[in-house]
């Protein structure tokens, strides 16, 4: 039978106790919950019922080492999701703490794994942290994304810029990434259009729309619409 | 003699309708595509003891049911079956000229590459290793400069000897979506798939997702099986790939294009290079600052081209039948016959024969400078420098010249409309085509505003081009949201290279449209001209166009229902349908019917209007149901449908704006 929140609380602060001192007594429970003594014995005799902790005498108990596992579970859900909001999205950490003891009992096992996979990827990047993660501390503080937005670092350490076609400038050549999907999107591919392809900004009409670009050896006109839907790798 | 069918297939400007014009010369004749307006040509010729079909498909980039043009030539490929295909290309830009035909290959038709515009690429110094690519893709490959006839022997030769199955040639795709495929065709070997089809090419498209194949599988007795089986099999595909499969396959195809390309050309020329001239001339032509004022000038000479030059030559043509008429009536007089006959002679027959060759100068003269303007790459031009302007009324860059030559007779503009691709735009640049203020409807401004606006003649007459233009734009819109909502144009135009255009190459051209527009709009605007010249001469023994002749009771009929527009007489609503015939008959019915010259006709009208009710007449006038010609050529060019709501639209917008000017005007 699953437990209740403030036991599986119980369990955890056992356990948390546990990795400072030797022993853990009701007093630190007590100490560290902020609860009554009579309600941390009551609890104790539930969780021993249930198999999960040991109630000696002198006040002592200990975690079985089904309560162990549980506990430990329990804790992993803890960190986890404090991390991800104090140190991902940037919450303070005492609300951080407060909001991940409540949802660490509800939260699904998938979700949760997701959230750990999740950091993971941010931690490893090889850069250090990921620019678009700075440029969300940025956009967090004044509400704008930075000039630099839209830029990363290659592989090669030169900068790579990825935009749309309609956003390059007269003369400037990029590299198609992919088409968006949309009505036009087998047509453009038809015409050459494909991932890799070297395309030139050549002019704009006279009007300001449509573009002539320079791809596969010939020109072609698109409107800033349909480029739009272009995404490319600026090369020069 | 042996006969066989051949298919010409290139990409738009690769010189194909030049090849069509060097193999066949003058055995050729123009049609449409059954169902639909787009042009197909066919021609003939002998060589080596075998009689040739020549189809030319359209022009078109890829075989996917994009556009109407691709769809065609698809649906010839797989029904009409083709022994050759002769795949016309332009050697100079060879990657991309190569994708149509490695998507022929994979539809596993019989082809035969033809290099074409050899003499570009060997001016630059550049050897193609034709025996290679003949050898890579399994096909006999042809080099021609057709322009000047050369290799055009070769290219005949080739196609009468007898056809190879095209070799085991196929595009190599992933290995992953080469093992899908060969999993599908195991899997739908017999699920009763359309045998016309290649099943490979069934499930390459099918794994592109071609919404037609798509469609026609659907309807199979297992179709929801294979649907989902091809489902499922993309999906997986696209999970390994990281994007989607239709991306990856046009890739595949263009990265093998490319290998091919490095592979059979020794030394590939930068396209800076390849297209110098051509640059140099756009970079004035397109220019920022000289663009709009160099496309307004070359309309102007367009313009001038076919009125200016070809107006005197109408008038020619129109007063020739004039006199033939009034001398075929006396001719008549004299030899005793029946009033009726020398009537039906000289004010029908005649007269409508005239009506229809009096166009005929103004149209030739049109499709020559149109063949001109397309043959030369300016056509693409144009679209390109107004699109921005066109577009924001829901039109097309190249509605433009259409709407412009509107303004000069609406016939050549409707028949202009032949350079948009798109369905949507050509219909509704053609249902506003009429609104633009032709130049048969000025002898009517000309009289009415002289005889009731006689100090601003000239604001008068040009508020009615203005009104002209605005209620197009207003209709454009109204359409455009009524019947193609859901109807995307997007402007994807090659803007080719250019070139000068060949004198036979644009005569023929000319010949060709103009002449069908001879044949087919000339029979419906010679029966509407019998048409009228019935109802007013019936019943027999009335006064030709008299108030008791049938036309005159129509008019006495219609008077009540032009009465709330101010001219609520039945011999307004007697010229108005003479104006049905040419808006210009107008003028001279009324002459007619108020008993005048033109001189006293002034003075009869002060008589019957007022300003105001004149200025509704003329809007009226403006507006109201097309010429005869002008339906007859909206027929031509789309379906009754259409012409039927070019004809009741017109009517009553006519009506509503001259009661809306008559009423509102009377307030003040």
């Amino acid at each position: 039978m699953a437990l209740t929140p403030s036991l599986e609380d119980y369990l955890e602060a056992i356990w948390v106790i546990g990795q400072k001192k030797r022993v853990v007594r009701i007093k630190d429970i007590v100490k560290h919950l902020g609860v009554k003594a009579a309600s941390v014995i009551g609890a104790m005799k539930i969780l021993a019922d249930r198999g999960l902790v040991v109630h000696e005498r002198y006040g002592y108990v200990d975690l079985t080492d089904k309560g162990v596992g549980i506990a430990r579970n329990i804790y992993h859900r803890h960190k986890v999701l404090t991390k991800f909001f104090h140190e991902i999205l940037g919450v303070d950490l005492g609300i951080a703490t407060k909001d991940a003891c409540k949802i660490e009992h509800y939260i699904d096992k998938k979700t949760l794994e997701r959230i750990v996979k999740f950091i993971e990827f941010i931690e490893t990047s090889p850069d250090g942290e990921p620019l678009w993660l700075s440029h969300f501390y940025h956009f967090l503080k004044t509400g704008r994304r930075p000039e630099s937005c839209g830029k990363r670092w290659g592989s090669g350490g030169k900068m790579k810029q990825i935009t749309t076609l309609n956003k390059l400038k007269v003369g400037q050549k990029g590299r198609v990434v992919k088409i968006l999907t949309s009505e036009v999107k087998r047509r453009l591919l038809d015409m050459g259009i494909v991932p890799g392809a070297e395309i030139k900004i050549e002019k704009t009409a006279p009007l300001g729309d449509p573009v002539d670009i320079l791809v596969k050896g010939y020109h072609l006109s698109l409107r800033k619409e349909e480029a739009s839907a272009i995404t490319i790798e600026v090369i020069e | 003699m042996k006969r066989i069918k051949i298919a010409l297939a290139g990409n738009p400007n690769s010189g194909k309708t030049t090849v069509f014009n060097s193999l066949t010369g003058s055995r050729q004749h123009v049609g449409n595509w059954p169902g639909v307006t787009v042009e197909r040509k066919e021609g003939k010729f002998s060589y080596g003891g075998c009689e040739v079909d020549v189809v030319d498909l359209p022009g078109i980039y890829g075989l996917t049911a994009y556009s109407l043009d691709e769809r065609i030539a698809r649906d010839f490929l797989i029904k009409e079956t083709p022994d050759v295909v002769v795949a016309v290309i332009d050697a100079s830009n060879l990657e991309r000229n190569l994708y149509l035909v490695a998507q022929l290959l994979e539809l596993r038709v019989n082809v035969i590459l033809d290099l074409n515009m050899m003499d570009l690429v060997e001016a630059k110094g550049i050897s193609i290793d034709t025996e290679k690519l003949s050898r890579v893709l399994g096909i006999p490959v042809v080099k021609t400069v057709a322009n000047k006839g050369d290799g055009i022997e070769d290219l005949k030769k080739a196609i009468v000897a007898p056809p190879k199955r095209p070799g085991p040639f196929q595009i190599d795709y992933d290995p992953d979506i080469e093992a899908a495929i060969e999993r599908l065709s195991d899997t739908l070997k017999n699920k009763g798939l359309p045998k016309e089809y290649p099943l490979r090419w069934l499930i390459v498209k099918l794994l592109e997702g071609d919404a037609e194949i798509l469609e026609k599988v659907k309807k199979l007795p297992e179709g929801s099986g294979i649907e989902e089986a091809v489902l499922k099999t993309t999906a997986s595909l696209e999970r390994n790939l990281g994007y989607d499969l239709e991306t990856a396959m046009v890739e595949r195809r263009y990265g093998f294009l490319k290998g091919l390309v490095r592979e059979c050309s020794e030394k590939r020329l930068g396209i800076e290079e390849r297209l110098e001239l051509s640059d140099r001339i756009d970079s004035v032509v397109t220019n920022k600052f000289l663009g709009i004022p160099i496309f307004l000038a070359l309309m102007w000479l367009t313009f001038q081209f076919v009125f200016a030059l070809g107006t005197p030559l109408a008038d020619l043509i129109d007063s020739f039948f004039g006199w033939l008429g009034t001398a075929a009536a006396s001719g008549l007089t004299v030899l005793n016959a029946p009033g009726w006959l020398s009537s039906l002679i000289s004010d029908g027959i005649i007269a409508g024969v005239g009506s229809v060759l009096v166009f005929l100068p103004n149209i030739m003269l049109l499709f020559l400078a149109i063949a001109i303007l397309e043959d030369s790459g300016y056509m693409a031009r144009a679209a390109f420098v107004m699109d921005r302007f066109m577009h924001a009324l829901g039109l097309h860059g190249k509605s433009f010249i259409p709407l412009i030559l509107g303004f000069g007779c609406n016939i050549p503009g409707i028949m202009a409309t032949r350079t948009l691709e798109s369905r949507k735009d050509r219909i509704l640049t053609i249902l506003v085509n009429p609104l633009m203020s032709c130049s048969a409807r000025l002898p009517i401004y000309t009289l009415f505003a002289g005889a009731f606006f006689s100090k601003n003649q000239g604001s008068i007459i040009f508020s009615l081009y203005l009104l002209g233009i605005i209620l197009a734009v207003v209709v454009a819109r109204i359409f455009k949201t009524i019947f193609f909502r859901h109807e995307v144009a997007p402007l994807i135009m090659e803007l080719p290279p250019y070139r000068l255009p060949m004198v036979k190459g644009v005569i023929i051209h000319m010949w060709e449209r103009g002449s069908l527009f001879l044949k087919k709009a000339g029979t419906i605007i010679f029966a509407g001209v019998i048409l009228i010249w019935l109802l007013a001469s019936l019943p027999v023994g009335v006064e030709y166009a008299s108030e008791e002749s049938l036309i005159g009771r129509l008019g006495s009929a219609l008077a009540p229902v032009l009465s709330p527009a101010g001219f609520g007489f039945w011999q307004a609503g007697v010229a108005l349908f003479f104006g049905v015939v040419a808006k210009e008959v107008v003028v001279g019915t009324l002459g007619t019917l108020y008993g005048v010259e033109e001189a006293g006709l002034r003075s009869a009208l002060l008589q019957y209007f007022t300003p105001l009710s004149a200025y509704a007449f003329m809007v009226m006038s403006l507006i109201y149901i097309p010429c005869i010609a002008a339906i007859a050529t909206i027929k031509r060019e789309t379906n009754w449908k259409w012409t039927g709501l070019a004809v009741g639209y017109s009517l009553i917008l006519g009506w509503i704006v001259a009661v809306l000017i008559y009423q509102i005007g009377g307030l003040f």
